[in-house]
């Protein structure tokens, strides 16, 4: 019996993931492609111009890590969530609050005696225990309240928003009139050190690099990661096995939140040195869909995070030597997101017609 | 009289019920067949009473070769057989059921025949109301009339095919008594059983049949470990539940009542015992899921208090209750009890409470190579849960409680086993009971609650029993309690 099953298991296996990978960009480029061609845009000039605009020269590829930067930092941090099994929508606001909790600190200390390297430090813990705790709101919510995260999270943002706006144009507003153009910048003594000649900053970099391995280690090698993966996996099962299933999952969203806090602060202290209105930039919700696409692997999280830069940052030059409008990047990473989906889809079914087989015989 | 089987063969299409058996059976001797389910007693029996022709083989009584067309022919030549289920006319009278099965003479002669039968009870030494109906009887009296009619007609060889199933205890008394006495009469009688105990009380010899094979053929009375070596084929230790009537109390239920999805339970007061094995017994659906869950603190009750050790949990923590050592199992085992997508390994490293927040990687491989082999897992380390079979998942759930565990919530422990991996769990669960946890479980099988629980609490349509000494019940009275009747 047990060989006969070894050889249907042979003779029927599905193809590897990555053959599921490499279709969905296949079909998402042809997909795109297709979009373009309908606009009347050459879809091979356009991809050129992508990379172009991309890779053109050095300040171009900075600029795309410049976006790596927050991207595979948010999106790190919702792989913990989505490996708890929590749809953390919520995860704009943190950034938000991250941002704004930076900015805050900033602002008490820019004038204090202390030396700008402890007040930068000291402004991205502040972004992190603000993301942490906006996305404790969502995990009170969701663990005691019964609300739904995705819905708490969602609101959540909204709240942010108003609460970011209300600070650029009242308490925070520049000398003068508030202004969308965000707060006051701060001192260049408070910004984080550059590359010369790139907005880039190498401790941005390192800090991403830091926080992948440490994220490693949390979810492969301890306790803590294997529970939360129980829990993401079959909540009930994790509970009769003992595992503290709020605790933990209210960690996984503490964790969570102080990264996307941390990615925020950034965008302070080393990208726009000031609250603006929508500082998160939408990288929260990239972030999903990379997490998404990266199937929680934070390898791949990696990559997909700095393809999806590149697209952000090649399409930038599409109007103006296309004009093309620049949202088509976000055509083909949604694309991409979707196409990987519906081959997940096709994965599920495949492995279900499958275990039906074999339960058949 | 006496029978000689020789080499005897039967098959079902690729099952070889019986293969090759050989056997002699004395006059006025009371000889056990002893045999797991599906070992070939009944078939064999058959064969000998004429019920079903065999492939090959040879039986002679007293020497001569014989061959029976029908139970007729055998039971001419002397041999009758008590079946598992008694065929008689509910409708009719004591006295003509007896009568119909009358070769003899063409004409109706009643009051012969009723000398005939009223000579055999005084032997047997019970009377029937011979105008009663036979619906009236109980089974025990069914199974008395059913001998009674075999010995009327001339049986010198009684064989009862597990006669014991779904009589009480007082029956079972007098059936032994019955077929000793047939015994001192000189009759041949055969008892089939899966039951240890009745043939070590009611024979002097009994025959071990496994897998179609004649496997012992034993004097008795004889200690239990080598009979269960020859049922099984290895050392089971089919053991009673412990005696806990001296152990201490170490969990309390007070005043509980449970909630059901339709129903609330009546408030429920129970002391659990250091070893105690309590069965929870009812048709599905009844709430022995709720309470089992309701004690793992799964679910909150309406009103009642559970101490561990004079300790009152507090309801709403289900962590604080695995924290003390209780743990629930539940009985679909995908869909609650394992992971799906997650590795043997990876259970046995969620499942063991631990306070190092690294994973030392080797250590868990070692325990979990340790437990796949204690528990005969059939899988490896790295196979995921749903890749194991249904049995090995079970094996799996067992082998993953953890080791502190003082009250164990097992919810049909051993659902969709075959008997030797439902004894096998049993024994597992028999050492950790002298290592003094508390068991709680629901099963839908009979045999098994009344086989190894101390107590049995019976449900009834959100109705929890007080506590039933399993000593006290028998699959009979159990029945009628699961089934609502009975109840004060
Ligand atoms: N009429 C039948 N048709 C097919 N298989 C049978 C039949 N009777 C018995 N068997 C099979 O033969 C084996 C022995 O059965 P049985 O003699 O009833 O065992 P026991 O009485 O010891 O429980 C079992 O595997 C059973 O499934
Ligand atoms: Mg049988």
């Amino acid at each position: 019996m047990a060989v006969k099953e070894k050889k249907i298991g042979f003779a029927k296996r599905l193809p590897s993931s990555a053959v599921f990978s490499i279709a969905s960009t296949v079909g998402a480029l042809l997909f795109t492609s297709f979009i373009l061609w309908m606009a009347g845009a050459q879809p091979g000039l356009t991809f050129e111009k992508i990379l172009a605009g991309a890779f053109g020269d050095s300040v171009k590829i900075a600029n795309g890590l410049v976006v790596w930067v927050p991207l595979s930092l948010t999106a790190g941090a919702l792989i913990i969530t989505f490996t708890a099994g929590l749809w953390n929508l919520g995860i704009e606001g943190q950034i938000m609050l991250g941002a704004i909790a930076a900015t805050g600190t900033l602002r008490v200390l820019q004038n204090s005696l202390l030396s700008p390297v402890l007040i930068i430090l000291f402004a991205c813990l502040m972004g992190m225990v603000g993301g942490a705790l906006w996305a404790a709101l969502t995990g009170i919510l969701r663990l005691f309240g019964g609300v739904s995260e995705i819905f708490a999270g969602v609101g959540l943002n909204f709240v942010a928003t108003a609460l970011s706006l209300w600070l650029i144009f009242d308490p925070w507003k520049r000398p003068g009139v508030g202004s969308m153009s965000g707060t006051e910048p701060f001192d260049e003594r408070l910004w984080l050190a550059t590359i010369p000649g790139y907005r880039l900053s190498l401790w941005s970099l390192v800090l991403v690099v830091v926080v992948f391995i440490g994220l490693f280690i949390l979810l492969k090698k301890t306790r803590f990661g294997i529970q939360i993966k129980a829990i993401g996996k079959n909540l009930e099962a994790a509970r009769l096995m003992g595992i503290q299933t709020r605790k933990q999952m209210m960690a996984a969203m503490l964790l969570c939140g102080g990264l996307a806090g941390l990615a925020g602060a950034l965008q302070v202290v080393a990208v726009y040195h000031r609250l603006i209105p929508s500082i998160s930039s939408g990288y929260g919700f990239l972030a999903m869909l990379v997490a998404m696409l990266a199937n929680n692997n934070l390898m791949l999280a990696l990559l997909v995070a700095y393809l999806f830069a590149i697209l952000n940052i090649g399409g930038i030059q599409l109007p103006i030597v296309l004009h093309l409008d620049s949202t088509l990047s976000g055509v083909l990473q949604t694309a991409l997101v979707l196409f990987f989906l519906i081959m997940n889809g096709v994965k599920q079914h495949l492995t279900e017609r499958k275990e039906r087989n074999r339960h058949a015989e | 009289m006496e029978i000689e089987i020789r080499n005897i063969h039967k098959s079902f299409g690729a099952v070889h019920a019986n293969a090759g058996i050989s056997l002699t059976v004395h006059a006025g001797e009371i000889l056990g067949v002893l045999g797991e389910n599906g070992a070939g007693k009944t078939t064999l029996m058959k064969i000998l009473a004429g019920l079903q022709p065999c492939d090959a083989g040879e039986i002679y009584v007293d020497g001569k070769l014989v061959h029976f067309q029908s139970a007729d022919s055998a039971l001419a030549l002397g041999i009758g057989m008590l079946s598992q289920d008694p065929l008689d006319f509910p409708m009719l009278t004591i006295f003509d059921n007896l009568y119909l099965g009358r070769k003899k003479g063409f004409f109706i002669q009643k009051n012969s025949f009723r000398k005939e039968v009223e000579k055999v009870e005084d032997l047997l030494a019970f009377h029937f109301k011979l105008s009663e109906l036979v619906g009236t009887l109980s089974i025990g009296e069914r199974q008395q009339l059913e001998i009674l009619r075999l010995l009327v007609y001339g049986s010198e060889l009684i064989i009862l095919d597990e006669p014991t199933t779904g009589i009480s205890t007082q029956q079972k008394k007098q059936l032994f008594d019955l077929l000793k006495r047939l015994a001192e009469l000189g009759k041949t009688v055969i008892f089939v059983t899966h039951k240890l105990a009745e043939v070590n009380e009611l024979c002097r010899r009994t025959i071990v049949l496994r897998q179609g094979k004649l496997v012992g053929d034993v004097a008795l009375p004889c200690g239990s470990a080598s009979l269960i070596q020859a049922m099984f084929g290895k050392a089971v230790d089919l053991q009673d539940p412990l005696d806990v009537s001296r152990s201490e109390e170490q969990f309390e239920v007070r005043h509980l009542v449970i909630k059901d999805a339709h129903f609330f339970s009546n408030p429920v007061n129970l002391s659990v015992r250091k070893g105690e094995i309590l069965g929870l017994a009812g048709m599905e659906g009844s709430g022995q899921k709720a309470f089992l869950r309701t004690l793992a603190g799964l679910e909150k009750p309406l009103d009642g208090a559970f101490f561990d050790e004079g300790d009152a949990l507090r309801w709403g923590s289900t962590h604080s209750f695995t924290k003390r050592g209780v743990y629930f199992m539940p009985a679909a085992r995908m869909e609650e009890g394992l992971i799906q997508g997650m590795t043997v390994q990876e259970h046995f490293i969620l499942s063991q409470p631990a306070e190092e927040i690294m994973i030392d990687r080797e250590r868990s491989c070692r325990i979990s190579e340790t437990r796949i082999k204690e528990f005969s897992i059939h899988g490896s380390s790295s196979s995921n849960a749903e890749e194991l079979s249904g049995g090995n998942q079970q094996r799996l759930l067992i082998a993953m409680l953890p080791e502190r565990a003082r009250l164990l919530l097992l919810e049909n422990p051993t659902r969709g086993l075959d008997i030797e991996s439902t004894n096998w769990i049993w024994e597992k669960l028999h050492e950790r009971c002298k290592k003094g946890a508390s068991i709680l479980f629901a099963s839908p099988d009979m045999e098994e609650l009344l086989r190894f629980s101390n107590r049995i609490l019976v449900f009834f349509a959100g109705k929890i029993s007080e506590p039933f000494f399993s000593r006290d019940l028998n699959s009979e009275k159990l029945g009628a309690l699961i089934g609502g009747e009975g109840w004060r």
